[in-house]
């Protein structure tokens, strides 16, 4: 095995930020261009920040925290949140069901395919929920391309 | 089929040019739902054309991440300068047609235009 390099980027999400969506996914594909060359896995990774910003925007109290890991091909992302929690998990993986309030849906968010989006595109996910907060950490690997280094 | 040939075929104005004006565009897909739209299957070597009566800030961001590089916005939907801005500095063309999503939609399919694949 050789050296491991790691790289990370931090945002903080605020709550109701409906007009900033998309913002923190947009800064990750574009830094991201420099490591990963392949505009498909960009584009995967790309739509899984997206899908979790929105959700820290739409569906927290406060706000929340994403973090970005690059380490070799992978791509770890951990979306953070002090709650209100998700009450049923397996409602919320629903496609279509959302609890999104009506001003997030005018601004074309809330459809209710978030998480399925992620899995959708994910190589591994996982989900957490309790009243005082969610946590989703999700991967996308870059399996077809060779390794970095940063 | 070439962004200027969609402007005559729905009637559009050109708001925003900087990007790729040589394009061939075969596909299209029509939402005010990012979130829906943000489910669709990309392929790299098929350029897509989003069509939309949203025109906020956010119809950019979801070009931008899935590498749309024509967005047409229907109803004469005002459009806000900093969308036009970040459209700029993103390279994405922006079309705008006075038709409505419907017609918009019917006219460019009968020209050719398909459906793109959806993830469901």
């Amino acid at each position: 095995m050789g050296n491991v390099s790691v790289s990370e980027l931090r945002y903080t999400v605020g709550p109701s930020s409906y007009d900033s969506v998309g913002s923190k996914a947009m800064q990750v594909k574009k830094f991201l261009q420099d490591y990963f060359p392949s505009q498909d896995y960009l584009r995967r990774l790309g739509v899984c920040v997206f899908e979790a910003e929105a959700n820290l925007a739409i569906h927290t109290t406060s706000g929340g925290d994403l973090l970005i890991v690059i380490y070799n091909n992978r791509v770890k992302v951990v979306a953070q949140d002090t709650g209100p929690g998700i009450p049923d998990i397996d409602k919320a993986l629903t496609p279509g069901f959302t609890t999104a309030p009506e001003m997030a849906r005018q601004l074309g968010f809330g459809g209710g395919v978030g998480l399925n989006n992620i899995q959708r595109f994910a190589d591994s996910f996982w989900l957490e929920s309790l009243k005082r907060g969610t946590t989703l950490v999700f991967e996308v690997w870059n399996d077809d391309s060779t390794q970095f280094d940063y | 089929m070439k962004i200027n040939e969609i402007c005559k075929i729905v009637d559009a104005e050109i708001l925003q040019s900087k990007g790729r004006l040589n394009i061939d565009i075969h596909t299209a897909f029509a939402a005010d739902l990012m979130s829906d739209t943000l489910f669709i299957i990309m392929r790299e070597e098929d350029p897509l054309l989003l069509i939309t009566g949203v025109t906020n800030l956010s119809v950019v961001r979801t070009a931008s991440i899935l590498d749309i590089p024509a967005v047409l916005f229907v109803r004469g939907k005002n459009v806000p300068p900093e969308t036009i801005q970040l459209a700029e500095q993103n390279e994405i063309l922006l079309l705008r047609s006075k038709h409505i999503m419907f017609v918009s939609c019917g006219l460019l399919y009968q020209a050719g235009i398909q459906g793109v694949s959806w993830g469901m």
